[in-house]
């Protein structure tokens, strides 16, 4: 075999499934430049393993997947075993886009992560797909094809040798997965780069099609087939189970180097107009990203309206509650009220300051944030956010996990200072309520004589309750990203997750406040 | 996305953080205690006056004292309005917590009070007062027709009249023979002798002389007759003798003498080291009798007994209702009795300390007229 003259060649290819089945046998075969290849087979046949291995997601090792083969690509020898594959950049069945970001951040993403940054060329001829959709436009508020092209023209920026499509025609009417065809052909022949494209419904894409590989799931190869939408379906009707095992289904020949000449550069010049895309996408460090994603959790977890009123309504419940029971009695004829006031007070204030709000105000913030963590990441998993981010390399850990963990904790704080201070106003309202004639000065000289023993630094025993406030908010926020994390293959397993993330959180910080405040005794 | 985000963007929901952040932190920031705010009023206090008990225990400690300061209203109803600190130098610098409050305009002058309940009292009304008292000589008349009726009745007398008599008895019998209390009676008396030998010869000696020399006349005078008789068969006359007796005696009494030796007496430590010793022993004695403790405990259950003492209980339930709701109470038209407050945690905590009631000149001189010695008068100084 060749492997100069080829962009992309796989040789002696062989991959089990995790339970040691096998999904194909010393197969080789390869894809010259600027060709675009279909990959066709029966439904669950392991097309999209084939993408996921050439885009460098399938897990192997011991329990997982096993691989062995080599890939050459650009002159580079690897060995499929040992190595994972850097070659492929992939558009998602589902698009996989991140919809936290707006469309250009999309693209930004993409190649600020890439291996080289891209040159003006390659984002000219990504973004020139985007005509029509706005820069800062939001991934959910773009059609479904304008969804496609976004996918396609970040999977360019990420510049990888080769471009995977899986399914893209997937959920598309006829003449939209014709004109999706002639946009990968036209895209691969202006890049000089090639394309596997996964098919299921492969007779809109045909006319695009350089040449044409079927998963023979009985003889665990990829053979070619002519480009004939019939002798394709005859062989994918051949390979139904019902079919007894036969000879190779006529006109597949096993695949090889096909011929296939370099399709001349022409770009797509149809760049969005009056949009000047490149100087949109510019380049950005990756510390900036940590921060936007830093940023965006801390809108979402600690500040944003709704947050903040729920919090502070929960505050103020409280610091009324536990004035107006406190006080709220007339035992031997009122006069113990009188009598108890002052230390009723100082109780009060030290109860509320470090048992009481700390601890409402963690589960409040620990039960809403688990929610959105596990729905977020639950969300990301589900619709392979976190399998582009690997493909595009991006660390979600290092953006997204660093980001939701350290906005637990300094936002559990921060609140904990807001439903201080609400609380301790709700307390002094509903004490003045009850003691009309009285200065506020009483009852701030007492609520706060356990808590600001000089009037104006806090008590040490403070530190505990940052230290359980704290901790609780980290190690929610930690249960609720594992939680999240876990596989999920529908809407109901996301929901599932959020349930269990708050109950998981609200017991941890439930735990964590009881084991401290004993402790601190 | 929020519906702040969704009407109006997400600068409106900033804006809508930024606003809800800053009113929610203000409103707790109004709820920390008010620091290093200036001295609104200052005092003096008064001379101490003539060292007296209230005085020395409410004379300022070496370095300034943080001191609650209360207001009393026509009403007597107080309230707490500040805090004061007491200098060394006796100068009282007070922070009102609200100066511009018109309730102050009836605290014109000041008093200082150590903290304990005789305050409560102090500062009750008239009427207050007057209630109490009632209710106090209510249970004092009910406990005498109580303990009359104990004492005379048929069954005291028949039971435990004889057996409290005797206990008493046996205790006094045991106490006297304690060698603790011999040693102390002897230490006593050999105290005494020279005492009372110095008065006898020095005091009593001098009105003896002066009446010898009109005695030796009068028994001369008496008895000449029957001094010339020979057969004389009357003893001597010998009344004379007896009159002298009683001048030197009245005379004696006239001059104190006898009270004098008496106190002399009682004032020496040996008197009261026999007195403390034997009255020791007495109850030591008593509280070794067995008998006793059955009695008592007889009396204590004995239901017939129980009957006498109704005149008592119910004053002494009135009373303990009374008292409380006056003094710890909170009176109309009032909220909270801080100085009650106060005064108890004083009491529970055994750190009262000095405290300062604001009031008008005539409810000062009400309760000056009361009681001159524990409240401490407070004069109007400079603010510094």
């Amino acid at each position: 075999m060749t492997q100069t003259s080829h962009a992309l060649v796989i040789d002696g290819l062989t991959i089990d499934r995790p339970n040691g089945q096998p999904l194909l046998r010393h197969t080789s075969f390869a894809i010259d430049r600027a060709e675009v290849v279909l990959l066709v087979g029966p439904s669950g046949s392991g097309k999209s393993t084939i993408v996921k291995l050439l885009g460098g997601l399938l897990e192997n090792g011991p329990g997982e997947w096993r691989v062995s083969g080599r890939l050459h690509c650009g002159g580079q020898p690897m060995d499929l075993a040992t190595e994972r594959s850097p070659v492929g950049g992939i558009v998602f069945q589902d698009h996989a886009l991140f919809n936290d970001l707006s469309a250009v951040e999309n693209l930004r993403i993409a190649a600020d992560h890439a291996a080289h940054p891209p040159d003006a060329v390659l984002i000219d001829g990504a973004t020139a797909l985007l005509d029509g959709i706005e820069p800062t436009q939001t991934v959910s508020s773009c059609s479904g094809g304008q969804r496609q092209r976004l996918a396609i023209a970040r999977t360019l920026l990420a510049d990888r040798p080769v471009l995977l499509f899986d399914e893209p025609n997937s959920g598309l009417d006829v003449a939209m997965a014709r004109r999706l065809g002639e946009l990968i052909r036209d895209l691969c022949r202006s890049m000089n780069k090639p394309a596997l494209v996964v098919a299921h419904h492969v007779k809109d894409l045909l006319p695009v099609a350089d040449r044409v590989l079927l998963f023979d799931t009985r003889n665990h190869r990829l053979v070619e087939v002519p480009r004939d939408a019939d002798a394709i379906e005859a062989a994918l009707l051949a390979l139904d189970d019902s079919v007894p095992p036969a000879s190779q289904p006529a006109g597949l020949t096993e695949t090889g180097l096909a011929e296939t000449g370099l399709a001349e550069a022409g770009i797509l010049r149809s760049a969005g107009k009056g949009r000047d895309w490149r100087k949109e996408v510019g380049h950005r460090s990756r510390f900036h990203w940590f921060l936007r994603y830093l940023a965006e959790y801390f809108w979402e977890l600690c500040v944003s309206p709704l947050m903040l009123i729920y919090m502070g309504a929960g505050a103020l419940i409280m610091g009324f509650v536990s004035m107006w029971f406190g006080f709220h009695y007339n035992s031997f004829g009122g006069y113990l009220k009188s009598l108890l006031h002052d230390e009723t007070l100082v109780g009060l204030g030290l109860v509320q300051g470090t048992v009481a709000v700390p601890l409402i105000s963690s589960i409040l913030f620990v039960a809403r944030n688990n929610a959105i963590i596990a729905a977020d990441i639950g969300n990301r998993v589900l619709s392979s956010q976190f399998s582009a981010m690997q493909n595009l390399r991006i660390t979600a850990r290092g953006y997204i996990f660093s980001a939701i963990l350290i906005n637990m904790v300094v936002g559990s704080l921060i609140l904990l200072v807001v439903s201080l201070g609400m609380a301790s106003w709700a307390s002094m309202q509903t004490w003045h309520i009850q003691f009309p004639m009285q200065s506020f000065e009483l009852w701030r000289s007492h609520f706060f004589r356990k808590l600001l023993p000089d009037g104006l630094h806090p008590a040490f025993s403070m530190v505990w309750v940052l230290l359980k406030v704290a901790l609780s908010s980290l190690l929610a926020g930690g249960a609720a990203i594992v939680i999240g994390c876990g596989k999920k293959e529908s809407v109901l397993e996301i929901n599932a997750a959020i349930a269990r993330s708050i109950i998981v959180g609200v017991t941890l910080t439930l735990l964590v406040h009881a084991v401290i405040s004993i402790l601190t005794l | 996305m929020t519906p702040v985000n969704a009407l109006f963007g997400k600068p409106a929901a900033i804006a809508a953080s930024l606003a809800l952040g800053a009113l929610f932190l203000s409103a707790g920031w109004t709820t920390l205690p008010t620091r290093h705010a200036a001295a609104t009023v200052s005092y003096q206090l008064a001379t101490p006056m003539d060292g007296t008990p209230a005085a020395a225990a409410a004379a300022p400690a070496a370095a300034p004292i943080p001191v609650p300061v209360f207001l009393m209203q026509p009403d007597h109803a107080t309230m707490r309005s500040g805090t004061g600190l007491l200098r060394p130098d006796g100068r009282v610098d007070i922070t009102l917590f609200d100066p511009s409050d018109p309730r102050l305009i009836h605290g014109s002058e000041a008093l200082m009070f150590n903290t304990e309940f005789r305050v409560l009292w102090l500062l009750a009304t008239d009427e207050e007062r007057a209630r109490l008292w009632r209710g106090i000589e209510e249970v004092g008349r009910g406990l005498r027709t109580a303990m009359d009726g104990i004492l005379e009745s048929p069954e005291f007398t028949g039971e435990y009249r004889d057996a409290l008599q005797e206990i008493g008895r046996m205790a006094i019998e045991e106490a006297w023979r304690a060698p603790s209390t011999r040693a102390t009676y002897e230490e006593f008396l050999r105290s005494a002798e020279p005492m009372l030998h110095d008065t006898v010869g020095r005091d009593l000696k001098a009105i003896a002389m002066k009446q010898v020399e009109p005695l030796v006349w009068n028994l001369i005078g008496a008895n000449v007759g029957m001094a010339l008789d020979p057969f004389r068969s009357q003893s001597w006359d010998l009344a004379p003798v007896d009159q002298a007796i009683d001048a030197i005696l009245r005379e004696a009494r006239e001059a104190g003498l006898v009270n004098r030796a008496a106190r002399q007496l009682a004032d020496s430590w040996q008197a009261k080291a026999f007195l403390k010793t034997f009255a020791g022993n007495v109850v030591d004695a008593l509280a070794r009798q067995q008998r006793l403790r059955d009695v008592a405990g007889r009396m204590v259950n004995d239901p017939r007994l129980g009957a006498y003492l109704k005149p008592v209980s119910g004053p002494a339930g009135d009373l303990a209702r009374l008292a409380p709701d006056l003094l710890f109470g909170v009176q109309a038209g009032a909220d909270l009795n801080a100085l009650a407050a106060h005064t108890f945690q004083g009491f529970l905590t055994g750190r009262g300390g000095p405290l300062i009631v604001m009031m008008s000149a005539r409810q000062r001189e009400d309760i000056l007229t009361l009681d001159r010695y524990s409240p401490r008068i407070l004069l109007h100084a400079v603010p510094q």
